[in-house]
């Protein structure tokens, strides 16, 4: 294999105005990327997953030569995102903004001409380009009209079609499914996937995990600027399958979740709250002969369970356990579990 | 990036605009208009004030008797300055918050083309502009005839929209770090009015202001165009030495630009980028 993306160490850090006060402010550094290393092979459709503000995008637009990095390296189609910037540009094809980053005033084949012109594509070559990627996303009788006219949709069609437009070996996408619907999400995953099929690499972002279970060959879960794990899905659920987890559901005390945290069999501990009601799940290396010692610490610390299932896990699983802070205090993490349910 | 890859890149750039402009036909219309209902303002207003004799103190005052092509190669220039600090520091903000900017920058030319096509596509309307209006001007109300003065004007127009241009792009950087045009832009154009004499000679001006206004490539550039079609005198005597200022002016501001626009863009890469609002 050979590897197209290679990042080592990549590191983003840059100041944050804060406003203090009427006409005061203070910085503050925010480290949105922190030794971040990996590799995309060719033909590989990879995936970020992370939560917002885990630092994907900051990821993407680091590849793409909208950002700097602060340190570390990345090559990308073997060029240099900092000292061959232009020749990593002519190497991507990238929907960052989503619908945002089209002209609204102007048709949807004006886009794309535009576009195209700018990667050097002219005449002949760019009514050909435009005409294989329209047919391709299936937006030939929309592509006369404004793009103000056109559905949130068709707008992001149009946007892949940008990044398309010049055939790029690789393409890079931050969350391409937002603002789609159900059948235009699914359509634009059966085209993404049909090109690297076809050999383009794709590199993605995303917060949907069925997605990128269902696309990605390798996926990189991106927290707190880190990565945190990287494998195929299959195996990162895979992992958490073997570690076993134990999903209680119940009313739970702070002291009774802080005892079954020290218990020697546990890994990670984590509350989630919902309309139907708690559920405490337990990742364990011997789920079998944790339940018991798990059980009576709760009852014995006013806790009341209610349930106890084994459930098999999935990348769903994997990312919640991933990306939970591990120390976090018992209100923290009911709240971050209720905003995220 | 080849120089013709880069020309190209332009000319995308700046018919990319001219394409959206023909979406905006009012607009157009509005630029077209401006000089001349700019114009009529302070010339209906001295005629109140003065009455008959208002074209004699006013030629006392400038070296012409020409009272209306003096104020409309004044608000034609006002109107060109203000159109290149919107055409391109308002540009950056606008894309900067569709979106477009990023889509744009992340083409494999370099960023500065990209703002070198929008100039262009304002150069264009300019110059459209500046046709238009002397050739109403001329052919219409009769202010002087139509000859290769007036051409030779419109060419000292081209040569002193380099320099002007290059303040827009460094103005375009300034807006890319502030994030905030509309107030500036109106306080801007506001002040190179003043300073480029719109509407009065320079020369009435408090001495320290008439050493800034020289400093500004619009003052020289509108008071060529007196000289040219109403006789005024050269700033420096001759249209020889006029003409090497216009041209040292076209290619000092330019680097001085490029160089502002490059720190300008090193800064927001290192900073977070072009996607923000």
């Amino acid at each position: 294999m050979n590897a197209i993306i290679q990042v080592r160490e990549l590191a983003k850090s840059y100041l944050v105005r804060e406003r203090r006060g009427f006409f005061s402010f203070q910085n503050r550094r925010v480290h949105a990327l922190t030794g971040v290393s990996f590799e995309v092979q060719q033909g590989e459709f990879f995936g970020l997953l992370g939560r917002n503000g885990a630092g994907k995008t900051t990821l993407l637009k680091c590849l793409t030569t909208l950002i700097s990095p602060s340190s570390g390296s990345a090559r990308v189609n073997g060029f240099d995102v900092g000292a061959q910037a232009a020749q990593v540009r002519a190497s991507l094809g990238c929907m960052l903004a989503g619908e945002r980053g089209l002209y609204w005033k102007l048709t949807g084949r004006e886009n794309l001409a535009y576009f195209a012109a700018l990667h050097g594509l002219r005449g002949a070559r760019q009514r050909r380009a435009i005409e294989r990627v329209s047919a391709r996303l299936g937006l030939e009788e929309h592509l006369d009209r404004a793009v103000e006219t056109y559905s949130s949709g068709q707008r992001m069609k149009v946007a892949v079609a940008r990044a398309l437009v010049h055939e790029a070996p690789i393409l890079v996408l931050d969350e391409p499914t937002n603002a789609l619907d159900v059948h235009a999400a699914r359509d634009l995953r059966l085209l993404l996937a049909e090109l690297c099929r076809e050999g383009r690499t794709v590199l993605f972002s995303s917060h949907v995990l069925s997605e990128a279970e269902q696309l990605c060959d390798r996926v990189a879960i991106v927290d707190r600027g880190k990565i945190v794990a990287i494998d195929t899905p299959a195996r990162l659920a895979g992992d958490q399958q073997q570690l076993g987890v134990l999903r209680l559901r119940g009313q739970f005390s702070e002291r009774g979740v802080q005892a079954v945290r020290e218990l020697p069999l546990v890994r990670r501990v984590r509350l989630d709250t919902s309309e139907r009601g708690t559920v405490l799940s337990i990742a364990s290396d011997n789920v079998q002969a944790a339940a018991g010692p798990v059980i009576s610490a709760l009852v014995a610390l006013g806790s009341t369970v209610e349930d106890v299932e084994l459930s098999a896990a999935k990348l769903e699983q994997a990312f919640l356990e991933l990306t939970i802070e591990p120390d976090s205090s018992f209100e923290q993490r009911a709240n971050a579990s209720r905003l995220e349910s | 990036m080849s120089a013709p890859s880069a020309a190209r890149a332009v000319l995308a750039v700046a018919s990319n605009h001219l394409r959206m402009m023909s979406r905006t036909p009012f607009y157009l219309l509005m630029d077209l208009a401006l000089p001349l209902l700019i114009a009529a303002v302070p010339m209906l207003l001295g005629r109140s004030f003065a009455g008959p004799g208002a074209s004699s103190a006013f030629s006392a005052n400038t070296g012409t008797n020409n009272p209306f092509l003096f104020m409309l190669l004044g608000s034609t220039q006002f109107v060109l300055v203000g159109g290149a600090l919107f055409n391109v520091g308002s540009w950056v903000r606008r894309e900067l918050q569709a979106g477009t900017l990023e889509s744009v920058f992340a083409t494999p030319n370099q960023r500065v083309t990209i703002v070198l096509g929008v100039c262009v596509y304002g150069l264009l309307k300019d110059l459209a502009i500046l046709v238009v209006s002397l050739s109403v001007a001329c052919l219409v109300l009769g202010a002087r005839s139509f000859d290769l003065r007036v051409v030779a004007a419109i060419g000292w127009m081209v040569l002193g929209a380099i320099p002007t241009y290059a303040m827009a792009v460094a103005y375009a950087a300034l807006v890319l770090q502030l994030r905030e045009v509309s107030a500036l832009t109106q306080l801007l154009q506001g002040a190179t009015g003043l300073l480029m004499g719109v509407f009065f000679p320079v020369e009435i001006l408090p001495k320290p202001l008439q050493v800034l206004a020289w400093c500004f490539p619009p003052t020289w550039s509108i008071h060529g165009m007196r000289s040219l079609l109403l006789g005024m005198s050269w700033r420096l005597g001759a249209l020889e030495r006029d003409l090497s200022v216009m041209l040292a002016l076209a290619v000092i501001f330019p680097v001085l630009a490029l160089l502002l626009f490059r720190r300008a863009e090193e800064k927001l890469l290192a900073a977070g980028g072009f996607g923000g609002l």
